[in-house]
């Protein structure tokens, strides 16, 4: 035949592995996030309360160096900043009364524990939850919407790998935003220490960041795809998202003032904020002088983590109206 | 005024669907759910650092809190915050745009479907929660609080339905992010800028109810964060709050260039 | 330009140019229409699209100014009681019925209920959606909802209307149908303005095209003149082979190319171009010369579209390449 017809060709290249294809979704998923304009700036200021309270610790190790802590400010600093949550002895952070004791060494690592509870509490979290409230509701919703199931499902994809892959676009910057801040706070704080021996007494705090970075990052990001799972409108989910944090916080807000004045009530489960708080309190060891009971609380945790991956596996299997 | 009719008939057809409606029933059983847990959990003896218990004045703050201030939100937060978005995504918007006046109609229809969607699911959801109260001032208690809810979702609407135009791809993060720091926050700001708020407003206007003719500025950690005077000026400056915002709405939305956007990205 | 009426002016454009930041939608268009029927012509991207945003008042100009039957369509209600839109995507609410939502649209025009529904039925038989009408959108094929779209815009009987791919996702017979609706319109006096970028689908319903690409208006005329240009215009063949010397000389020789050119594509293979009136002898000749000469063909390409030729040819005549 005098022309030549080359017609369709099979790749003959290397294919890379089956149970890497996950990561390809992810890197879509995560590209696209970021162009988000704001999810920029959320990401650029989750660093700043990290800043802040490295100050507090550079304060509180120069308060031992020198052996004077009423000369400093840092007491009236953490009080500033930091303050105290009335009304439960299990979120007291120890900072006033480590800043009250003589014995500043004693209470070194309670101090630091208790900043890092008081950085993921107080800021990380919340803003990880704006975080997860950009990226996940479009993630899937998006996909049943434009039916781009039907394209990544007619290639050799697994729905494991294909969940697996957009819950690592929501955990690189949930991991982002709240692992990375709090190792770095660490490594801040020690930097700033005036001697290396504060490794010695906080060695496994880095440890335990990944734990309660752990107990952020899972059943949230499993919680936001579910509920992105459920709608092709984003909106729905986005709503939903942020309504399950609302309706828990103000749940707990009310109950709280019912059991201030001697009620009993179980609802304090209800809010996952508090939830997942009271677990990290638990894994940075914020009140090693308390028993604090955390079967509660993780097993809500559990619970929403497996519940939530329930339903979205059986979103993302079930036949699709084409 | 057909014109508003028509939009606020499609609009309600268009809510009455399965998900929104159990939306509606999720709204208006969050207070009832925690009022009846509230209820049915004994009281024990109380804290020794509290000062005498008082039911009427705790149950109409924890009603004030779950009814105006969450449910009626949170309703209008689904309904008016996203209405730009809405149409935008679903690329609907150049139908009501070349229409006369279309986009005006359009926004009125959505913003009277929204508060009448949220301000009854949370007066049905006020009806039974304030049973589990067993108070003797049961019924005052509902009077004002279904009073507020309206006002609430009155408000609430005008200031999500600017937000959402003003940040259409964005609309529920920032009305979410505006509810907690100018309404949460901003509003405990004894200062000018707190009065311009929606919850100084409510907030003042359930003080004057709750406690008719009381001294409010006997009230720890509200002292400063009330208004004195009259409730109508409460009321006046709630109206007129919300025509503002509602007519900022309006000429943003005329203003801005809408055009056929994709759906929005992450 | 070919002014198919006498009537007042339709449509003044007066160097229009819009930008979207630096993106270039429509490049200084100046035209003026009488009122009658027009095709707008362009390939995708050609910035029909943006055109007919700035006529319904969707987008403000850059520069220039924009008057329809007069006025400035920006916020313009009378205007819009005068002027039908059917834009190219669809944007249908997917809970209603196709009756419902058309009467919808009429009630903002201020018609009452009772007519509106009456109206909306009719037009929707016009369609040829009397038996689709009562059901919700959602179950309509996409042909279905392309006639609904149209529906909409006919239904308050407008003088202009502008319709942005009217016959994308018709079969054959709706294709016809649809056609004859909207001659129908024109041959009662009503004007149109009808964008595509199918030849065809335009010469069947008006015979006077704008024809626009890369944002800028090249050319205007008849049907007769676009057919002449796209006859005038040689045909592009693109040969990668491996003697495109022996090639060229051999087609230059026997006097069949307008020019040829050697050059190298992207990945370094050569390259010959050459440019045709006689398509017929040439397709004859080429694989005699293959076959005499042992040339290797690895791949014969010509352009997929002869509009798409005219639209490249009309573009160099602009940039003042030929």
């Amino acid at each position: 035949m005098p022309i030549h017809n080359l017609g369709y060709r099979t790749w003959k290249g290397p294919l890379s592995s089956a149970n890497s294809r996950w990561t390809v979704i992810a890197g879509i998923g995560i590209r696209r996030a970021w162009q988000s304009m704001w999810l920029r700036r959320i990401v650029f200021f989750a660093w700043v309360p990290g800043v802040i309270m490295a100050m507090l610790i550079y304060l509180f190790e120069q308060a031992i160096a020198d052996g004077n802590p009423s000369a400093f400010a840092y007491s009236r600093l953490a009080d500033m900043f930091l303050g105290r949550i009335d009304g439960d002895a299990l979120r007291h952070n120890a900072y006033t009364a480590a800043s009250m004791s003589q014995d500043l060494v004693q209470h070194r690592r309670q101090f630091w524990c208790s900043l890092l509870q008081a950085l993921y509490q107080r800021s990380q979290l919340i803003m990880q939850i704006m975080v997860v409230g950009l990226t996940a509701p479009a993630l899937i919703s998006q996909d049943m919407r434009s039916r781009a199931f039907l394209l990544y499902f007619s290639r050799p994809i697994s729905r494991t790998q294909y969940i697996l892959g957009k819950a690592a676009s929501i955990a690189c910057y949930v991991l982002v935003v709240t692992f990375l801040p709090g190792i770095t706070l660490y490594v801040t704080g020690v930097l700033l220490s005036p001697d290396i021996s504060i490794v010695l007494d906080t060695w496994d705090i880095p440890l335990r960041i990944v734990g309660a970075t752990i107990t952020m990052v899972v059943p949230t990001t499993c919680l936001g795809l579910m509920l992105s799972s459920l709608t092709t409108e984003t909106r729905f989910a986005s709503f939903a998202w942020f309504a399950v944090w609302i309706f828990g916080l103000f749940s707990n807000t009310v109950t709280s003032a019912f059991v201030a004045i001697g009620g009993e009530t179980p609802l304090e489960m209800l809010s996952l904020f508090h939830v997942i708080a009271d677990v990290q309190a638990w894994l940075l060891d914020v009140r090693p002088d308390v028993e604090l009971d955390v079967i509660g609380p993780l097993s809500v945790l559990i619970t929403v983590t497996i519940v939530s991956l329930t339903i979205l596996y059986k979103r993302v299997s079930a036949p699709m109206n084409v | 005024m057909s014109m508003l009719f028509a939009a606020v008939r499609f609009e309600y057809s268009r809510i009455m669907t399965a998900g929104r409606t159990v939306w509606w029933f999720v709204l208006a059983s969050f207070p009832v759910l925690i009022a009846a847990l509230i209820r049915f959990f004994p009281l024990a003896d109380p804290h020794p650092d509290t000062q005498e218990f008082d039911t009427h004045l705790f149950w109409s703050w924890a009603i004030y809190l779950l009814v105006p201030c969450i449910t009626c939100a949170m309703g209008v937060l689904l309904s008016a915050g996203p209405a730009i978005a809405t149409e935008l995504e679903q690329r609907s918007w150049v139908y009501l745009a070349t229409r006369p006046n279309g986009i005006f109609w359009l926004l009125m229809g959505k913003y009277i479907v929204a508060v009448v969607w949220a301000s009854t699911a949370a007066i049905a959801g006020l009806t039974i929660a304030v049973r589990f109260s067993a108070q003797e001032t049961m019924l005052q208690i509902w009077q004002y609080a279904a009073m507020l809810s309206i006002l609430s979702s009155m408000s609430y609407a005008a200031v999500f339905m600017l937000i959402g135009t003003i940040f259409p791809q964005r609309a529920m993060l920032f009305c979410v992010v505006w509810t907690a720091a100018v309404e949460g926050f901003i509003s405990l700001i004894p200062a000018i800028i707190n009065r311009i708020t929606v919850q100084y407003r409510l907030r003042s206007l359930f003080v004057h109810w709750v406690e008719p003719g009381g001294d409010i500025e006997d009230i720890p950690m509200f002292d400063r964060s009330m208004a004195d005077g009259h409730w109508m000026i409460q009321i006046f400056w709630l109206v007129a709050l919300t025509a503002v915002f509602l007519a900022a709405a309006q000429v943003i939305a005329h203003k801005r260039e809408f055009t056929a956007a994709s759906e929005s990205d992450v | 330009m070919n002014e198919p009426s006498t009537q007042p002016v339709l449509i003044e454009f007066e160097s229009v140019t819009k930008l979207y930041g630096k993106v270039l939608g429509v490049n200084d268009i100046s035209l003026t229409l009488p009122q009658g029927a027009w095709g707008l012509l362009g390939p995708n991207g050609a910035g029909k699209s943006t055109l007919l945003n700035l006529l319904t008042g969707q987008l403000l100009p850059t520069r220039g100014t924009v008057r329809v039957l007069g006025q400035d369509p920006r916020n313009n209600p009378e205007l819009m009681r005068k002027i039908g839109y059917c834009p190219g995507f669809e944007g249908l609410y997917s809970s209603v019925t196709g009756r419902k939502w058309v009467a919808f649209l009429l009630e903002m025009h201020g018609v009452r209920r009772r007519e509106a529904l009456e109206r909306a039925e009719e037009c929707m038989a016009v369609v040829g959606m009397r038996d689709g009408m009562n059901r919700p959108i959602s179950n309509y094929s996409r042909g279905m909802r392309q006639r609904t779209k149209i529906a909409q815009a006919i239904a308050h009987d407008p003088q202009l209307l502008i319709l942005d791919e009217p016959l994308s996702g018709l079969d054959p017979v709706g294709r016809a149908e649809m056609t004859e609706v909207l001659r129908t319109r024109i041959a009662n006096g009503g004007s149109l303005i009808l964008a595509s970028h199918v030849l065809h689908e335009i010469e069947a319903v008006t015979d006077s095209f704008l024809l626009i690409s890369g944002g800028r208006l090249l050319a205007s005329g008849t049907a007769e003149e676009v057919h002449e240009l796209l006859f005038d215009l040689p045909i592009e063949v693109q040969i990668r082979c491996d003697q495109p010397e022996r090639l060229s000389g051999l087609v230059m020789s026997a006097g069949l190319a307008d020019h040829v050119s050697l050059g190298r594509d992207q990945s370094g293979t050569r390259l010959l171009k050459v440019a045709t009136r006689q398509t017929a002898d040439f397709s004859a000749q080429l694989p005699k010369w293959i076959a005499e000469h042992n040339l290797q063909v690895n791949e014969l390409k010509t352009a997929d579209d002869s509009l798409q030729t005219l639209f490249n040819s009309l573009m160099k005549i602009h940039r003042g390449e030929r």
